[in-house]
């Protein structure tokens, strides 16, 4: 009952239009607040939260790319080890998303904070400037391979362009467990 | 050049009060307290506020900036 009350109160915040805009945004952030420490579930911290993540985004993006490379190349159907490879590839993403889907059902996310909000635009930074050097390398090397004509379809930009956005998420979600750091033998034993 | 330490495992140590305690009482989480005993995050304003609040003393009693020069 009492905790009933305690998200419903801020629940009536976040409709109220009489309230300024910055109110119902602290109100939505206090209804989190409450619902997560209502929830029975034990709690997954950020950094798991984010290598759950990675290896789904790594996954995912590992197939796209080897799609998109044996499209490019014209090899799709013809070499072996990138054909297995592919099949790996999509074989895993299945088994990381079945694994993601459980974990985020048996466990409550642990909710971000300000050096977690911190740590997430940083890695993001560097994740940008990584993709973009990437990008830059792969042109660079293309065009010398092939004397400076590439052509690329339509439905291969869009395996490249799937397979680079998965890249930047897996990139930002390792940079944030690097920054974090290991904090965890730190809890004292009472 | 401002040297920044904390006060947090002092006054929690008074209080008996464990990592994960006070973590929840200001709404951030355990290693954010790490960092901030380590002096290692300077926290916002309000998270300062929060936490000052809770062992019931003033902001600049938590958190000392020791002016280098």
């Amino acid at each position: 009952m009492e905790t009933n009350a305690k998200i419903r109160t801020p629940e009536q915040r976040t409709k109220d239009k009489t309230l300024s805009r910055r109110e119902r945004t602290e109100a939505a952030q206090q209804l989190k607040r409450e619902r997560y420490f209502a929830d029975p579930r034990p709690s997954m911290s950020l950094k798991k939260q984010m290598k759950l993540d990675a290896m789904l985004n790594f996954v995912t993006s590992a197939t796209f790319l080897t799609m998109f490379t044996s499209e490019v190349l014209g090899i799709h159907g013809r070499n072996t080890v990138v054909d297995t490879l592919m099949v790996l590839f999509v074989l895993a993403a299945i088994v990381s998303i079945a694994v993601y889907f459980r974990f985020n059902a048996k466990y409550k996310r642990e909710l971000p904070d300000e050096l977690s909000q911190l740590n997430t635009l940083k890695a993001t930074q560097y994740a940008n400037a990584i993709i973009v050097t990437l990008f830059a390398i792969v042109l660079l090397i293309s065009g010398a391979a092939t004397r400076n004509s590439v052509t690329v379809g339509l439905s291969h930009a869009m395996y490249l362009l799937v397979g680079m956005v998965f890249l930047h998420e897996f990139l930002t979600k390792i940079l944030f467990i690097v920054f974090e750091g290991n904090d965890d033998a730190d809890e004292e034993e009472e | 050049m401002a040297e920044f330490t904390t006060r947090i495992k002092e006054l929690r140590a008074a209080k008996n009060m464990k990592q994960g305690e006070l973590a929840d009482l200001v709404g951030v989480r355990r290693e954010t307290i790490i960092r901030l005993e380590k002096g290692q995050y300077n926290p916002s304003l309000k998270l300062a506020v929060d936490i000052a609040r809770v062992f019931g003393c003033a902001v600049e009693d938590v958190f000392i900036f020791d002016d280098v020069n």
